[in-house]
């Protein structure tokens, strides 16, 4: 939401450290798409937007320009809100494998089950700052912002570049669809010492009407395909107003490989759709699962604990035994145990177990705490201020992460809206809307691989809608999206504020039909299963599904 | 609807002696849109032209005010409403909030009619549209309705001219 970015990577998982993003996407783990990634929810007339901001690149190159119509106010979010929904609501993708013809297990039998996840790239952009009249300037965290008006473009960005904003090269031209009397910016930069790697959440609160991603403002440092992903909780399920709405052709997805093209069919499927516009429902549902998540009775102790501690190890440790998220806690405990940046390279995600019973290794979690540890014990408790320390924790981790479990108490359902534009695309601002008539979406995708052991029989692929694709050899499967002419799409719709979906394109029959696609080889023949299947798929979704969550909650 | 009587169902409800099945039906409030210039509140006339006004993040809409002339001052209303295509009755905006009854009968909140960007397939600029808003009186603690009416209007929206060309490719 915004503008300002810095570089992105787009399609290509990749491990970060304090600013949140998650380790490769190995089997077992849940598929994310990074990008600008938002939680919008609407509180007494008030739009509050929770965003994440991704940025690779100096410090100091920093910026981030936020049009709004009201004056906001800012407060620090926190990156554990995203990474808990992300668990909650990620796309997971479970193949299940079984076998058929001629084998002597008598068929049907629930094999290993593979979840791929992706997560697609982020992107970030680069703002700028102040206009000819500021509003407000302060401080939260590691940053520093001014509120501007935005009531005239040239002392905007006259003012944001004298006041060492950085202002991106085009963005004089992108904002103006956002000059108007009453209009504001916000502009946030580091604070002087800060690093990218403090980048925090920020919380955004200003009286509107409708949630809106300023999309436009963001083509200014936008690579192509930028992921965009936002969560909307609301009373019933989130619509994109102004956009298309599209279901992936899931035959396209590369199950054995952990659907590591998950991102590059939903991008072909977006630009299936009018003006390459359009998003993908990857969840909705209500937000129980997320209520008790990011706080709960005891979580955190009392500051008293903390303050009465003797030594930074001591105070280590009492973080550790009160359920703090440590990601959350390095930039501050970077700076307070003097630890290099670099330091958390090497924490990895723990490996899948293949017998299902939990990850083998050390949770990321642990593998914070350890490092946390390592320096408190080498650290001098000579200066140590444990209600200085304790302070700064309460204002920038404790304090935003209570006022964000506050949001799934306030709403009862939350919609995870998936999209990717090139700058180009971004030409309208999408917006978004409510329809209480329209279903639920899972997150959990199914289908069965279906292996014979008599003949030549070749391998069948059915997807949960019982279409049914016969391969060689399973490394087929995930290559049709560049061999393949069949459509990503299944279905391009347009979701409405009441009533069903408006269906613009259905390609099921086609997909379903097949064409017996002999392009390079046979890569496949689809038509739809046979009712004999119906029973072992199901079966096997719903034993492959739980046996997933139980080992995730376990992680 | 008079003052005095509504005040009667309102004093009635809060006291909680009447059984649900022996209460009367909520009484109609007169619920009248329109806008507010230098004279104060004037209702809208059906099918006025009335120019988008442009939003901060870039969308358009129109300001709607709602008067509802009978209520006391202070009293807390529900207002939920719609603006739809006239012609088609396609669904162009919803909205749903509360507010309080002011000094002139007017509402305190009105939450603008956000009509671009404008749903796919769906343009709105000059386009008759007719939005209907349905008022309901909130007694103290939400327990009873203390009252509802409806007012609607009909208007065609038109693209101000200083966002004429932005204007026309979100709003169509």
């Amino acid at each position: 939401m915004a503008v300002g970015v810095a570089g992105t990577v787009a399609g290509v998982p990749k491990l970060c450290e304090a600013c949140g993003c998650f380790a490769p996407p190995t089997v077992g783990e849940p598929i994310v798409q990074a990008g600008e990634r938002i939680v919008f929810a609407h509180r007494d007339g008030k739009v509050v937007a929770h965003i994440q901001i991704q940025y690779q690149g100096e410090a100091k190159d920093f910026a981030w320009l936020l049009p709004l119509p009201a004056e906001p106010e800012l407060t620090l979010g926190t990156e554990e809100l995203f990474a808990k929904l992300d668990d909650a609501t990620g796309p997971q993708f479970v193949m299940t494998r079984t076998q058929g013809d001629g084998c002597n297990t008598g068929g049907g039998g629930i094999g290993c089950s593979d979840s791929a996840l992706f997560r697609a790239s982020g992107d970030s952009a680069n703002f700028g700052k102040k206009a000819g009249v500021a509003v407000k300037e302060s401080s939260a965290g590691p940053y520093e912002y001014a509120v501007v008006r935005a009531d005239e473009k040239q002392p905007m960005i006259d003012w944001l570049n004298s006041n060492g904003y950085f202002v991106p090269a085009g963005t004089a031209e992108a904002v103006d669809a956002y000059i108007r009397p009453g209009a504001f910016f916000l502009a946030l930069r580091l604070k002087a010492g800060q690093s990218a790697g403090d980048l925090q959440p920020v919380v955004v609160e200003y009286a509107s009407e409708r949630p809106m991603i300023p999309i436009i403002l963001t083509a200014v440092a936008a690579n192509p395909d930028m992921g965009v992903l936002v969560w909307v909780l609301g009373d019933s399920r989130a619509i994109p107003h102004n956009y298309q709405h599209v279901h992936i052709n899931e035959q396209l997805i590369d199950w054995p490989g952990a659907a590591k093209n998950y991102a590059a069919v939903v991008t072909k499927a977006i630009d299936e759709a009018e003006s390459h516009r359009a998003f993908i429902t990857e969840f909705a549902g209500s937000t129980d699962p997320m209520l008790n998540v990011l706080y709960y009775s005891g979580r955190f102790g009392s500051r008293d604990l903390f303050e009465g501690t003797r030594s930074p190890y001591e105070y280590v440790l009492a973080l550790e035994s009160n359920g703090f998220w440590p990601q959350a806690l390095v930039p501050i405990l970077s700076r307070e145990l003097d630890i290099p940046a670099g330091a958390f390279d090497s924490v990895n995600a723990p490996e899948p177990n293949p017998f299902g019973f939990g990850p083998i290794g050390e949770t990321i979690e642990s593998q914070y705490f350890t490092i946390f540890e390592q320096y408190a014990q080498v650290k001098s408790s000579d200066g140590f201020d444990p209600v200085a320390l304790t302070t700064e924790i309460w204002d920038e981790v404790v304090t935003p992460t209570i006022e964000a479990s506050k949001l799934f108490r306030e709403n009862r359902k939350m919609t995870r809206l998936f999209t990717t534009l090139s700058p180009e695309e971004m030409t309208e601002d999408p917006v978004f809307a409510f329809n209480p008539d329209l279903e639920d979406v899972s997150n959990i995708h199914n289908a069965t691989l279906i292996t014979h052991c008599e003949g030549d029989l070749p391998e069948e692929l059915v997807l949960q809608d019982q279409r049914a694709y016969r391969f060689e050899t399973p490394d087929q499967i995930g290559t049709q999206l560049q061999l393949v002419q069949d459509p990503a799409t299944l279905r391009i719709e347009v979701l409405r504020q009441e009533g069903q979906p408006e269906i613009v394109t259905d390609n099921f029959a086609l997909l379903a039909e097949g064409d017996d696609v002999e392009d390079g080889g046979c890569i496949g023949s689809g038509r739809t299963s046979r009712g004999g299947y119906s029973l072992v798929v199901v079966l096997g979704i719903a034993m492959a599904a739980r046996g997933l969550l139980r080992r995730r909650r376990r992680a | 609807m008079t003052r005095a009587a509504l005040t009667f169902v309102v004093l009635a409800g809060c006291g909680g002696t009447m059984d649900d099945d022996d209460a009367p039906p909520p009484p109609a409030i007169a619920v009248e849109i329109g806008r507010i210039g230098r004279d104060g509140f004037s209702a809208i006339p059906e099918h006025s032209e009335l120019v988008l006004e442009p939003g901060a993040q870039g969308g358009f809409h129109v300001t709607l005010v709602h008067r509802i002339p009978d209520l006391p001052v202070g009293s807390e209303v529900s207002v939920e409403r719609e603006t739809r295509r006239e012609d088609t009755g396609a669904l162009v905006a919803r909205a749903r909030f509360t507010s309080r009854v002011g000094e002139d009968g007017t509402l305190e909140k009105n939450v603008p009619v956000f009509l671009c960007p404008a749903p796919v397939g769906i343009p709105v600029a000059d386009e008759a549209l007719a939005v209907r808003s349905r008022i309901t009186v909130e007694l103290e603690g939400g327990a009873a309705e203390g009252g509802a009416g409806e007012g609607s209007v009909s208007f065609v929206p038109r693209c101000p001219a200083d966002f004429s060309a932005f204007c026309d490719q979100i709003c169509r």
